[in-house]
């Protein structure tokens, strides 16, 4: 399964998880307390030119995962414009353009499995309430493990139905998914007991 | 224990693997994509409690960042925006899906599954996500429920698949719905 992030060594990669994530959460916080355009503008300069230190590559990916949110960011400053608050749209627009930046630096600056340690260890003290964490990781790595297999699977369907002449693939292949799926389940949960099971 | 931890997990694949089917077009233009009815089928076929936990495990696995989001996105860029709303309604959707299938033993699998449905990845699902993004964005509920109304007929279409899928499986593996267990 690909991740999203990009592999590096510069100072973003290097920095610790945790600590990127602390960062975005109180900048994130920080940002709703800006309500100049200017400062707004200077500090969305200033996500380009972070993007910009680590490499080409990074600031490209980035700006192709802002995609989907160009129509949103219209929409928005549409509806703002209509109602003559055409700087509160700028500024909400703009707050929105930062924010969603930023969590996508860290994510691709990141490593998955650096996340998951993080996830996990965030999860730790939940054991004290008595919530198990072991399965957690487990499942974690089962549904990283099995979607490719059910993507192909999926994949599979669709090339069966349109190889009987049927038209393009629709959302009838989503049934036999689910019960091969349902199948595919027992079993392995079978092999895990067979295996001594999950535990507590 | 292993059983529903496995289910949980495999279901959590499969909204991802959901993500990934070509799109519907509706008259309207407006495309739909399978991922939310994989919301639906995990609170029917799961029941309130594993159901929202798949989705939650599907969730985190896109905010540590893998592209498991329709259209391959995904990272935590995607909680950010003012869509986010529905991202963190779907658990909540999952759950009263499952809870609906759970109370309602009386009214057979499939029907129970389409009110499920209707109950959660409608009226729980949108009464998250339109004031989320009313707060996000910073509009009133008229342009809100403007932006989100199309997409309602893509998800009572939804709704009809799932109670569809939902009574099948039922025939032919019944003891897969967890719900009714």
């Amino acid at each position: 399964m690909l991740a999203i992030s990009i592999a590096g060594s510069s100072w973003a990669h290097r920095a610790r998880v945790g600590f990127k994530i602390l960062a975005l959460a109180v900048i994130s916080i920080m940002l709703f307390f800006v309500t100049s355009w200017i400062a707004l503008t200077i500090l969305l300069l200033g996500v380009i030119i972070l993007y910009l230190l680590i490499s080409r590559e990074v600031l490209l990916k980035g700006l192709y995962l802002m995609r989907p949110l160009l129509w949103v960011v219209c929409l928005i400053g549409a509806f703002h414009l209509f109602r003559g608050e055409f700087l509160t749209g700028c500024i909400v627009c703009l707050r929105l353009v930062i924010l969603v930046s930023l969590a996508n630096f860290v994510t691709l600056t990141s490593r998955l499995t650096d996340m998951i340690e993080l996830f996990l260890w965030l999860l730790s003290p939940l054991k004290r309430i008595g919530i198990p964490v072991a399965p957690i990781g487990l499942a974690l790595g089962m549904v990283m493990r099995f979607t490719p297999v059910l993507i192909k699977r999926a994949s599979q369907l669709s090339e069966s139905w349109r190889a009987r002449g049927l038209k393009q693939t629709n959302w009838r292949i989503i049934l036999p998914l689910f019960i091969t799926v349902v199948d595919d389940a027992d079993k392995v949960a079978e092999a895990l007991r067979a295996r001594g099971g999950i535990g507590k | 224990m292993e059983r529903n931890i496995v289910f949980i997990a495999l279901f959590a694949g499969l909204i991802a693997a959901l993500g990934l089917l070509p799109k519907l077009t509706l008259v309207s233009g407006i495309p739909i994509t399978a991922q939310s009815l994989g919301i639906m089928l995990c609170g029917t076929i799961l029941g309130a409690k594993r159901g929202a936990l798949a989705v939650i495990l599907f969730l985190s696995l896109t905010a540590l960042g893998l592209p498991l989001l329709a259209g391959g996105r995904g990272g935590l860029g995607v909680f950010t925006t003012p869509w986010a709303g529905f991202l963190f309604g779907f658990p909540v959707a999952a759950f009263f899906a499952g809870y609906v299938m759970e109370h309602t033993r009386k009214i057979p699998v499939g029907f129970a599954a389409g009110i499920g449905s209707i109950v959660g990845g409608i009226f729980v699902l949108y009464g998250i996500a339109i004031p989320y993004y009313m707060l996000s964005a910073k509009v009133d509920l008229g342009q809100a429920a403007l932006t989100m109304i199309p997409f309602m007929p893509g998800d009572i279409i939804k709704a009809v698949f799932a109670s569809l899928i939902v009574g099948s499986v039922y025939k032919s593996r019944p003891n897969a719905i967890l719900s009714r267990i």
